[in-house]
């Protein structure tokens, strides 16, 4: 039955149809002044696209409460889909013989999609001195990109960069590590729903090889999700913060 | 009275010396202040007015890290200061990792911001970096 719903909606002689698949989605609580446009907006659809989230079945509730979109009211849950992926994901080489990653998804900016991302250091030192760190802290949120960054260029809200720059420290090599997730952000809680991990071996002889970036498996999303909660930004930690952290959830 | 004469003048000839270097070192620091000879040290208008500071510089040594490194540099002259900092001979200056780093063996004009990125002035560990966080854009060298 499914199969035949999901093949007459995806059929484009139903001319402009939303496929409904199982997919990850944030809950939102909406407050005073949101539209479902903007919201839609915020979540990297096109605000023309708002009727893929009001007529959403998990939205079916709150239609049925509300009658409207403009009837909406602060304090209604609504269920914003996510149906983002990353689209590429290249590391290439350069010149000092060292890899780049850059990793890009589809969607539009949405101001609530961000880029966190956990490393795992190996031999070598981190920011704060541990075996493992959020990104670098140069502020106080758990985001790759600051605010000022993505002010100054609003791609980077689309796009991820990093180039470990390290050398194997005397007598054995760094495997180093990073798991990189895609994430939705509502208030202070940060729901991540794709989630890499890639890396570089700096060897000892000064040659370099690349770890492929690959999804990461649950395990490693358990070590992601738990080194978010118990790290720490410029001056403070991100639990001190009312930060917390969460896979999305998926219907 | 002799004496307290010779005393007086002794005083003023001190004065007058002390007044005469204090001028001289003056002169010097607000001549490392200001643009040098610009066929010298011809400075790009547009950088230097998005920085804070402008210096000729050496690498010393490129920094290890993800997603900013710290590049050692021996600062070889303050071209132009907009802070109270007084740049030591040797000065770690931070970049993006996937960015461009400051070019080996060659004296480059630096353009300096604060860190991190979008900072207006100084923290309280007077940390800088190239402009933009790219030496590509931020280090023009002979």
């Amino acid at each position: 039955m499914n199969f035949i719903v999901n093949l007459l909606c995806s059929s484009k002689n139903y001319g402009k149809i939303i496929n409904y698949q199982p997919m990850v989605f944030d809950d939102v609580i909406i407050k005073n002044g949101d539209t479902i446009s903007q919201l839609a907006s915020d979540y990297g659809y096109k605000t023309s696209e708002w009727e893929q989230v009001w007529n959403h079945p998990l939205n079916s509730s709150l239609k049925t409460l509300r009658g409207s979109p403009t009837q909406i009211m602060s304090g209604d849950k609504i269920i914003i889909p996510l149906p983002w992926k990353i689209t590429s994901k290249a590391m290439t080489p350069t010149l000092d013989k060292k890899f780049r990653i850059d990793v890009k998804r589809d969607g539009t900016k949405g101001k609530n999609l961000k880029w966190v991302q956990t490393v795992f250091g190996d031999n070598q030192p981190l920011l704060p001195p541990s075996p493992f760190s959020v990104d670098w802290p140069d502020d106080d949120e758990p985001f790759y990109w600051t605010e000022a960054e993505i002010t100054n260029d609003p791609s980077l809200r689309g796009h991820f960069s990093d180039k470990p720059s390290r050398n194997a420290p005397v007598g054995r090599s760094t495997h180093w590590r990073a798991v990189l997730s895609l994430c939705s952000v509502s208030g202070k809680r940060v729901s991540i729903f794709e989630t890499i991990v890639w890396g570089v071996n700096f060897g000892t002889n000064g040659v370099n090889t690349k770890y492929q970036p690959r999804p990461a498996t649950d395990y490693e999303i358990d070590g992601h999700l738990r080194l978010l909660s118990i790290g720490k930004g410029k001056t403070q930690t991100f639990k001190s913060l009312g930060w917390t952290f969460r896979r999305a959830p998926k219907n | 009275m002799k004496d307290t004469l010779l005393i007086c003048l002794l005083l003023q000839l001190f004065a007058s010396c002390k007044e005469a270097h204090n001028t001289k070192q003056e002169m010097a620091t607000e001549k490392s202040n200001e643009p040098l000879n610009m066929t010298e040290n011809k400075i790009d208008k547009t950088k230097s007015t998005r920085s804070l500071a402008v210096v000729k510089a050496k690498l010393i040594t490129s920094g290890g890290g993800e997603k900013f490194v710290k590049d050692s540099i021996e600062v070889l002259e303050v071209i132009q200061n907009q802070t109270s900092y007084k740049f030591p001979k040797r000065i770690d200056i931070a970049r993006y990792s996937f960015k461009e780093g400051i070019p080996e063996n060659k004296e480059c004009i630096l353009y300096l911001t604060a860190f991190p990125f979008g900072a207006t002035e100084l923290n309280e560990q007077n940390e800088w970096m190239l402009l933009d966080g790219d030496g590509a854009y931020a280090c023009e060298c002979r």
